[in-house]
């Protein structure tokens, strides 16, 4: 079999179940397609081969002892360099926290080696999260597998493009504002943010605390949906953490693909589908309509009114979270320290220094617009304006609820766009999430599944977004959806990416 | 609502930005604070139809579930060690963080 890295998640685990392969056999596949396409690719910050293996071997030998292992052990997974691991560089892609090994593990990170998975290395993303394209990251630039001109969106870029070019059957990302799910419309793969508090936060660097959650991209649902799992627990370490039964997403997806979608009622979001959106992303998207519609499922327009105000509420509540969150970055505990040019350094003045060099401009134009928001005088109309927008559009959902099961729309107005193209525009940088934010707001979990190819041949994505605490549901719809799109994932770009890595 | 109005109809300004800078202890080049003016009045322009909507009798939501005070048993748990604490530190002397001096700012 020379195309071990072609296999899913759960291939790969029942393989390692029956001794077909060995984890190191699988490992070492995944860790070479690395080595051979990331030169190009830019989608891992880090790679740790050897803890990789040494863990690898660990799993084997226990297998081999006949102990019973988790279901999942022996299986690579890349993680987003957002997240903590303990004794591995983790850097959020800024400069700032260039080298910083944290002491600790993330709770995600600690579920992830309870269940015996092999961490291959940490993936590339915008700064701290802010951004839609991964152009953003402070060490370099990652590219879309299906077409290299092409960004592979963000900011969870690198944990998208890596599980698009088989370099890892799947990854974790984070999301604030889309930036699971965007990434996943953008490389065709599925992308899931759970209810808010679904997946601990202990140990993920923090933009938004109250919109940021972790999540699973995966190349199939059923893989998103193990990882979920996996990723999920009750943790007395996050003070909004659920302690909530929400049933097994693999279950779900195994059950969505069984029993269809006969009864299911589907709303279509009124305000997103219309203007903004391109018209290929239109045309697949009402593809999935009709297999709704000829599949036994009562398809529903809902008005969301208020869904028009999420970018502007969104650039307020993000960029206030965001500038208290980053205000810890000040060259006195951890991270980078950088020394004025003067001959009296004081505190404060390193303090400038460190965060003028450390921060990209993103970053800062996103903190002194935090400063703005929450500053006297400008509270009221700007933080405290956004805050109310939220209950409106928290709102719209619970009245659209009241007459469906779940949402459906496209997850981007577009496909992935040029390099370079988006990157002095900051307003049209942030339309990129203008059907994803809702659900931050209302801390729904939602999803991305690819729903066929939109404009020059590149993956356009379809998003489902379900009640809070119905994240069983969400899986279910898409199982069942993703059967019935039938996608072909064939990205054009590895192609490319294969040639020029044998040049 | 007038005071709202008012605050709305102010433009940023070199000099805005500058104090905001100063707010968020970030030293920024005269490129930059130019950039950013520039950049933040048209992103603040497209959010000023906030406040339109945003009327008074609508409660603010600061956080998507709702919570109560989560609280937990009063049991001791392990920290991290000293020197683990330590171990990101810039710079370090005798178990403790080593801060530039605090006193004669200019």
């Amino acid at each position: 079999m020379s195309e071990l890295y072609k296999l899913s998640a759960w291939e790969i685990a029942n393989k390692l179940r029956l001794r077909e392969i060995s984890s190191l056999e699988i490992t070492q596949a995944f860790l070479d397609r690395i080595n051979q396409t990331d030169d190009k690719l830019g989608a891992f910050l880090l790679v740790d081969d050897k803890i990789a293996i040494e863990t690898a071997k660990k799993i084997d030998s226990s297998r081999l002892k006949g102990d019973t292992l988790p279901k999942m052990a022996g299986v690579p997974i890349a993680i987003k360099d957002l997240i903590c691991t303990k004794g591995l560089v983790t850097t959020a892609a800024s400069k700032i926290l260039q080298n910083w090994v944290p002491p600790y593990d993330a709770t995600l990170v600690e579920n992830i080696k309870d269940n015996g998975l092999i961490i291959l290395g940490k993936t590339n993303l915008d700064e701290f999260a802010m951004g839609s394209s991964t152009e953003r990251s402070a060490y370099k630039l990652c590219l879309n597998p299906w077409d290299l001109n092409t960004v592979p969106g963000g900011s969870s870029g690198g944990s998208a493009a890596s599980v698009a070019a088989w370099q890892t059957p799947f990854s974790v990302g984070t999301d604030t504002g889309g930036s699971i799910r965007q990434p996943a419309s953008l490389t065709g793969i599925v992308g899931a943010k759970p209810t808010y508090g679904g997946i601990s936060r202990y140990g993920i660097i923090a933009m938004a605390s109250s919109l940021d959650q972790a999540g699973p991209m995966a190349r199939c649902v059923l893989d998103a949906a193990i990882l979920h799992d996996i990723l999920s627990s009750y943790d007395m370490q996050d003070s909004t953490s659920l302690n909530y039964d929400f049933g097994s997403m693999e279950q779900a997806a195994i059950e969505g693909t069984n029993q269809g979608l006969k009864g299911l009622k589907v709303g279509i979001i009124k305000q997103l589908t219309g203007e903004g959106f391109s018209k290929g992303i239109l045309a697949a998207f009402n593809k999935v309509v009709a297999l709704l519609v000829n599949n036994g499922a009562e398809i529903v327009e809902v008005d969301c009114p208020n869904f028009q105000y999420s970018i502007g509420a969104y650039q307020i509540l993000m960029a206030s979270e965001a500038s208290s969150n980053l205000a810890r970055y000040d060259g006195m505990r951890y991270g980078k320290r950088f020394l004025p040019d003067k001959q009296t350094v004081t505190a404060e003045s390193m303090m400038k220094t460190t965060r003028d060099i450390g921060f990209g401009f993103e970053v800062k134009r996103r903190i002194i617009l935090g400063t703005y928001a929450l500053s006297a005088g400008s509270y009221e109309a700007y933080y405290g304006a956004a805050q109310k927008v939220r209950t409106l559009i928290k709102g719209d959902f619970t009245r659209a609820y009241k007459q469906v099961d779940c949402l459906i729309s496209p997850t981007v107005p577009t496909v992935a766009f040029k390099i370079g193209e988006q990157l002095d525009d900051p307003m049209a940088m942030y339309m990129n999430d203008l059907a994803t934010i809702p659900a931050n707001f209302g801390g729904m979990p939602a999803m991305s599944i690819p729903n066929g190819l939109a404009a020059n041949n590149l993956p356009s994505g379809l998003q489902i977004i379900a009640p809070q605490f119905k994240d069983y549901n969400m899986y279910f719809l898409a199982s069942a959806l993703e059967k019935l799109i039938n996608f072909n994932f064939n990205p054009s770009g590895l192609t490319q990416l294969s040639k020029a890595v044998n040049l | 609502m007038s005071q709202i109005a008012n605050q709305r109809d102010s433009q940023f300004t070199v000099d805005k930005v500058r104090h905001l800078a100063e707010l968020a202890q970030i030293e920024l080049s005269g490129d930059e604070i130019i950039h950013l003016t520039k950049e933040l009045s048209i992103i603040t322009d497209s959010i000023n139809q906030l406040a339109d909507v945003a009327s008074s009798d609508i409660k603010p939501t600061s956080h998507p579930v709702d919570l109560c005070n989560v609280l937990r048993d009063d049991t001791s748990v392990k920290p991290l060690t000293q020197t683990e604490a330590l171990s990101g530190a810039p710079k370090k002397q005798d178990n403790m963080f080593v801060a530039p001096q605090i006193l004669n700012e200019e």
